[in-house]
């Protein structure tokens, strides 16, 4: 079978005629990429590629237990000491972001992520 | 004015004249006109999510609130590392709707007066102190804990509240006398002092700057070009020296020294698609016979 591109991107085009150069490299999604400054494509892709992963694990992999007060043990978000709080589960950090921008998560005495808030509306939406 | 080489210098040069209204339109995304609502997610620009129409969640107050959860806030980091690192502090001079109240009152002010330059380090402060360690430390219920003292959420979210619960009739939950003061503050400042808020104290503001040196889109300066004459420096509204240092970590990256009369002085992507960005026309003036007489 003949092969137009490279050997791991056969699917690319067949090197085009003054695009040999140095600066010039292949990608299969487009012909060529003109590098304009090579240390500053690094460096962006090095922190894009950083922040993609941190995105996705995020989104998509990371996942925290928070717990909620007992039903009737919460006065306006002050969780009392004595109140045992029951699993609510593991949530992704999306919702975690959901719940902050709320006003309705708190770290108790015992280090657990304790909803400041019964049910599923909280009672405020500012959190300041 | 030189003529705008490349395409994306083009496209830049044809809406710098109407930044305003592109800032405008960035309003149908921060907030909830289109009836897309998603705190889950950051947006990269300041905007509190606690205003009664904000889409997205602010990175900020992410942070912050994660700070004093004790948690890492990923998906925040993750998206300034992507969405900053491609344009950096583009954000600030073309999306921010903060930056726009800020903008707008500038140009109501009759005469604006000039800040420091070292006051831009302030950010910094701001960033360790208010966002990272006090909440780390002390929690969101201390009084310097970001949220707390940020104009932007004093007047996009605390303001439509109070009013919100008047006309209500509801009793009013004011906010902290220092959440007034600021806000008062900040209200008076910005028709005396270019975006203040944004040059002097953001800390998204110095987190998206630092990412202009590495950023995809970034402003390149011709050495060749430069004649030193400091047109740019004179176009500049925020005592920046973009002839010295054009992606200056002090820029909120509103392009006017784009105006460079020798063109010195041009936005660039760092990797190019040729065919997608393909060089412009060469310039041909009516006035004068392209070919030899």
């Amino acid at each position: 079978m003949e092969v137009d591109g490279a050997w791991w991107c056969p699917w690319s085009s067949k090197p085009a005629q003054g695009r040999e150069g140095p600066g010039w490299v292949r990608f299969p999604f487009a012909s060529a990429i003109l590098v304009m400054d090579k240390a500053r494509v690094y460096i962006w892709l090095a922190s894009s590629t950083a922040g993609l992963i941190l995105l996705g694990y995020g989104i998509f992999a990371r996942s925290v237990m928070i717990y909620e007060p007992p039903a009737g043990t919460h006065v306006g978000g002050i969780i009392p000491a004595f109140s045992e709080p029951a699993p609510y589960g593991a949530v992704p950090e999306t919702r975690l972001i959901l719940e902050v921008s709320r006003g309705g998560l708190t770290r108790d005495d015992a280090g657990r992520l304790v909803k400041t808030y019964e049910g599923d509306r909280p009672p405020k939406a500012c959190p300041t | 004015m030189a003529r705008p080489k490349g395409r994306l210098a083009l496209f830049f040069a044809r809406w710098l004249p109407h930044r305003m209204w592109v800032q405008a339109g960035f309003l149908l995304i921060w907030l909830d006109l289109l009836g897309f609502r998603y705190h889950g997610i950051c947006s990269p620009v300041l905007h509190c999510y606690a205003c009664p129409m904000s889409a997205f969640a602010c990175p900020i107050g992410v942070v912050a609130n994660f700070s004093a959860l004790h948690l890492v806030p990923l998906v925040a980091i993750g998206v300034l590392l992507v969405l900053g690192g491609l344009v950096g502090s583009l954000w600030c001079g073309w999306a921010c709707p903060f930056g726009l109240l800020q903008d707008l009152a500038a140009k109501a002010s009759r005469r604006t007066f000039e800040l420091p330059r070292w006051s831009g380090h302030f950010r910094l402060v701001i960033l360790i102190l208010a966002v990272v360690l006090v909440p780390y430390l002390f929690g969101e219920a201390h009084p310097l804990f970001i949220c707390r003292i940020c104009p932007a959420g004093g007047i996009e979210a605390a303001v439509p509240s109070v009013l919100g619960q008047l006309l209500s009739g509801q009793n009013v939950a004011w906010p902290s006398p220092i959440k007034i003061g600021i806000v008062l503050a900040f209200l008076v400042a910005i028709f005396f002092f270019r975006r203040p808020w944004c040059r002097t104290l953001c800390p998204l503001g110095w987190i998206l700057a630092m990412l202009n040196k590495i950023s995809m889109f970034f402003l390149h300066l011709d050495r060749d070009a430069c004649t030193d004459c400091k047109a740019c420096q004179r176009l500049c509204r925020y005592n920046i020296e973009p002839q010295k240092s054009p992606n200056d970590l002090r820029c909120i990256r509103c392009l006017e020294c784009t105006k460079c009369p020798t063109g010195a002085i041009q936005v660039r992507m760092a990797l190019q698609i040729p065919s997608l960005i393909k060089p412009s026309r060469p310039h041909v003036n009516p006035g004068k016979s392209a070919g030899p007489q």
